[in-house]
């Protein structure tokens, strides 16, 4: 199965040698077999097909950390920073092969720039926490230590590091305590690590990263106008792993445009199976039900949207969409219209909401929802001409 | 005071300050001053180790195997010890492997005396100890296996004798791991510590595959188990006192160890490196009771809070500052770990600040010392490499199954650099290493290294040291305290320099080395100042001793015995 996920990474940098997204997936296939080798010379190929590619430099930059060369890891992590400064994890990785170097107050630099990219990450507290130590600056440390359980209260490092800290700061009560409680948190992770061990299954494994690799394959190919090539490959993907729901994405959205809605109706099935809460998923299937002109089934399908997506606009839209279209539940669309605007309040909504208030004779609600309508986007010939329209009638 | 970004200028201030003054103190680089010449050609010794493999992966195969320096005739030179495995379920031999003992000829020429000394053993050979447990002025071994242990006890006559039944010291059917010799009470005699690996039998056999390939388990797909303490009853015999000393209270998955003073109270601790769990430290509360403090000493864990699948112990004063520090390696993607003793029983992990883990993350690491290598009077890093999947590089080559064993030269002033290109062809050897072991071999004033290599010949580097610097060796002679002066501290004196070395029975990877104790002084050609603390309480002092010579201090007297060096 490795050696098929090669391969197909191969045609698809001989089919199109000058694609720098091809180069990439070959290297990142020879990364997955565990050919750091391969890996890195694909890898800049695809810079120097496309040398603004930050995702290529993270990649060399890992796996120079692994290589134990720090200074081609640093100097990697930053051009990846360079054309990305946003890139998650990336100052972290930077931060930690400093720290290999020794080379702290730039790694303190990098990591409070990791801190301020969202998501907040424990491990970059702790790292801080380790790197103040280091320094002997033990207060430093205890706050940062602090900081990283408050974001990943199972973390154990930070226990491990707070104990320390707190035993040199004099606070040698707080510091049985914290060791205590790391501890507990190592038995667990412990107790954890042997639990994976007994259920780990290295065919699922290899299974899950051919399929995903396919699919990114698929990808190229579809941007290239080869979709005759993509389909296979996205459904050898959907085969290989029943939980890849990107490829079934792709797959859906190809059967919907040749004319294939049963087959993409299947796919959204299976990723619903998939991922129980996926929102989008439910609401394109519901589309879909609307186009074969299966009302029930849609309205069943947007219900659902605004169960598992209830701070998303769209399930609480296409009903009330559905309502007005099909003449139906006219108070229900208005409800429905209402919280589509608590939820987005765009000019979209605002007009969904007028035209529910219009159904409801709510022609007060109506006018000053048009109004909104136009005021969030006046240039909008249709919003005016039915509040001309209406605004004269009574 | 808060910057436009919101920065602490303060802050700022200070770590500027910090960035300049590790500028400032950056040591000076000298060129690599050390040379270890691959000699294993020359010197007869045809052993090739085996880990008696058949494909199946028993885990057992990834750990063996240590090896043993030491003078089993008190000629005057160093012997070498190898273990073997044997042959595992599966796998068929027509002789059986053994372990051997290779008698040092001098020249560099060593001849097998496995068969004539009685010390063949075809166990599946781990871990090895030398130490004298009945103080009668000779080495005995001590065998750590996979199956029933062994215990040789030195005739004095070149030969050996397996005294494992009567001694009490077989234990049953554990995975070994280190053993160390030490004397827990300072009764005189020398008490036995085993450790053991995790709890494996053929029956609980697990394997598995990476990327499809076929590997081995780690530690923690089996129990773990707890260590033996023996306690030496002075007549030939020993008493399994794990449970009422306090060390079967832990259980762990026991690899390499050493037994030292961590704490400097003037008796011996016990330090036990754990695969994939923190490591023990048990505190010996100097009657023989020991109470495992290995967190709060900052030595079970990385820097990180992380615990490491350390392999190998061993420690000793790299920085000169009376205290003995202690160094670990580790598996794949974990540095090799250097522990700076704080005092007070405290340590913290300079890896990182001081350099010693360069060139380790990629490696597995296993044998390792903690000695001069270039003589100038503080201590450097070898470090033992080799992966325990034979077939690594299949579904990961970031490592390799065969690679280079990595030197880190002591620059002075907390740095330390990799040398190992510059070290010589010694160090161009790509085998599997396990063991490493460390003594100076042809009695020139340097140290030379031995290592044990996983189903391939050990490798033998002679140290060929270019620069001239002095040196001085020296052999204890216990009256009260054990015959060897295993525990006891001896703190060198000469001009500015001074250096502490603790005499240890069991060390690095399953490994014994170094009994006589090496120490460089650099420039300096003569010794102001020796100080022996033995174990036991008492001191000894002999002053103004001349460079380059062999001394060797027994308990009590005022006069060493001083021997010059081998004429090259």
């Amino acid at each position: 199965m490795r050696e098929e996920q090669l391969e197909a990474a191969r045609r698809l940098a001989a089919a199109f040698p000058g694609d720098s997204n091809a180069s990439f997936l070959l290297g990142m296939a020879y990364l997955e077999q565990g050919d750091a080798v391969e890996a890195s010379t694909y890898l800049s190929k695809s810079l120097e097909l496309q040398p603004n590619r930050a995702d290529a430099y993270d990649h060399l930059g890992q796996i120079a950390t692994l290589k134990g060369e720090n200074e081609r890891a640093i100097d990697m992590f930053r051009k990846a920073l360079e054309m990305n400064p946003q890139m998650p994890a990336v100052h972290f990785r930077l931060a930690k092969a400093l720290v290999f170097m020794g080379r702290l107050p730039e790694a303190i630099a990098e990591l409070q720039r990791d801190m301020e990219i969202p998501p907040q990450n424990g491990e970059s507290h702790a790292l801080l926490g380790e790197v103040y130590a280091q320094l002997q600056d033990y207060a430093g440390a205890k706050a940062s230590y602090e900081k990283a359980i408050q974001i990943q209260p199972k973390l154990s490092k930070p226990y491990y590091g707070l104990s320390v800290a707190c035993a040199k700061l004099g606070l040698q009560e707080e510091s049985k305590q914290y060791q205590e409680k790391f501890k507990e948190i190592e038995a667990q992770d412990r107790q954890a690590g042997r639990h994976w061990r007994q259920v780990f299954d290295p065919l699922a494994v290899t299974r899950q990263s051919v399929s995903h690799t396919h699919t990114d394959i698929g990808r190229v190919y579809q941007s290239h106008g080869r979709v005759d090539v993509a389909e296979p490959l996205w459904q050898k993907a959907a085969i290989l792993d029943p939980n890849n729901v990107e490829c079934r994405f792709h797959l859906a959205v190809l059967y919907e445009q040749t004319q294939r809605p049963l087959d993409a109706l299947k796919l959204y099935e299976q990723i619903t199976r998939a991922e129980a809460k996926n929102g989008a998923a439910y609401f394109l299937m519901g589309s879909l039900y609307l186009r074969l002109n299966r009302p029930d089934e849609a309205e069943k399908t947007f219900r659902k949207v605004v169960e598992v997506s209830p701070d998303r606009p769209e399930g609480y839209r296409a009903l009330a969409q559905l309502y007005l279209q099909t003449n139906r539940n006219w108070a229900e669309a208005g409800k429905l219209a209402a919280q589509a605007v608590e939820v987005e309040p765009s000019a979209a909504h605002y007009f969904l909401l007028a035209t529910a208030c219009e159904k409801n004779k709510d022609r007060a609600g109506m006018l000053s929802a048009l109004k909104r309508a136009i005021e969030l986007d006046p240039d909008n010939a249709e919003y005016r001409r039915t509040y001309e329209k209406l605004a004269g009638t009574r | 005071m808060k910057n436009s970004q919101g920065q602490d200028n303060a802050g700022i201030v200070r770590w500027a300050a910090a960035a300049a003054l590790v500028c400032l103190c950056m040591p000076r680089a000298t060129p690599a001053a050390i040379l270890l010449r691959d000699v294993t050609k020359q010197t007869g010794i045809t052993f090739v180790h085996t880990d008696g493999s058949s494909g199946r992966r028993y885990i057992v195969e990834t750990v063996s195997a240590g090896l043993a320096l030491f003078d089993y005739d008190n000629d005057g030179d160093i012997d070498i010890y190898f273990l073997n495995g044997a042959p595992l379920p599966g796998t068929k031999v027509d002789k059986p492997p053994r372990n051997a003992l290779y008698r040092n000829d001098g020249g560099w020429k060593f001849t097998d005396v496995t068969e004539q000394a009685g010390v063949g053993d075809t166990g599946y050979g781990l871990g090895v100890a030398a130490g004298d447990y009945d103080n009668d002025g000779y080495q005995d071994l001590y065998l750590n296996n996979f199956g029933p242990n062994v215990l040789y006890h030195n005739n004095g006559d070149g030969t050996f004798t397996d005294v494992t039944k009567q001694a009490g010291v077989a234990i049953g059917n554990h995975v070994g791991a280190g053993a160390c010799f030490l004397d827990i009470d300072k009764d005189g005699d020398l008490d036995l510590f085993v450790a053991h690996y995790v709890d494996f039998t053929f029956e609980t056999h697990q394997n598995c595959r990476f990327n499809g390939y076929p590997a081995y388990v780690g530690p923690l797909n089996y129990p773990t188990t707890s260590n033996t303490l023996l306690r030496n009853n002075g007549d030939g015999t020993f008493t399994d006192i794990s449970v009422e000393s306090g060390i079967a209270a832990c259980k762990g998955a026991g690899m390499g160890m050493v037994c030292a003073d961590y704490d400097n109270d003037a008796d011996t601790d016990i330090i036990v490196g754990n695969d994939e769990a923190g490591n023990f430290v048990f505190r010996n509360d100097g009657t023989g009771k020991f109470e495992e403090v290995g967190l709060l000493s900052g030595l079970a864990y990385d820097g990180s809070g992380m615990p490491q699948g350390t392999m190998g112990v061993d420690c000793g004063d790299y920085n000169n500052d009376g205290r003995l520090d202690f160094q670990m390696t580790s598996y794949e993607r974990e540095l090799a770990t250097l522990y700076r003793n704080l005092g007070g029983g405290s340590f913290q992990d300079v890896t990182k600040t001081t350099g010693a883990g360069e060139g380790t993350l990629p490696y597995v690491t296993w044998g390792n010392g903690l000695i001069d290598l270039d003589n100038d009077g503080d201590r450097d890093l070898f470090i033992a490499c080799g992966h325990l999947h034979d077939n690594v590089e299949l579904f990961d080559n970031v490592t390799s199954y065969e690679c280079k064993n990595i030197v880190l030269e002591n620059l002075g002033q907390e740095k330390f650099a990799n040398v190992s290109e510059k070290c010589g062809d010694g160090l161009q050897v790509k085998l599997s290493s396990r063991g490493a072991a460390f003594d100076d071999l042809d009695n020139d004033g340097d140290i030379d290294v031995v290592i044990l290599n996983s189903r391939r010949e050990p490798t033998t580097l002679r140290n060929d040291l270019p620069q001239p610097n002095h040196w001085i060796q020296i052999r204890l002679r216990g009256v009260k305290c054990n015959r060897d002066g295993v525990g006891s501290h001896v703190k060198v004196v000469a001009g500015d320099l001074a250096q502490l070395a603790e005499v240890h029975s069991g060390r690095g990877y399953q490994s014994h080395f170094g009994t006589r104790l090496h120490f460089g002084l650099g420039t300096r050609d003569h010794v102001d100042r020796i100080e022996v603390r033995w174990l036991g309480g008492s001191v000894d002092v002999i002053e103004n001793i001349p460079a380059d010579r062999f001394v060797t201090i027994t308990e009590g007297q005022s006069q060493p015995v001083i021997t010059p060096a081998a004429k090259p």
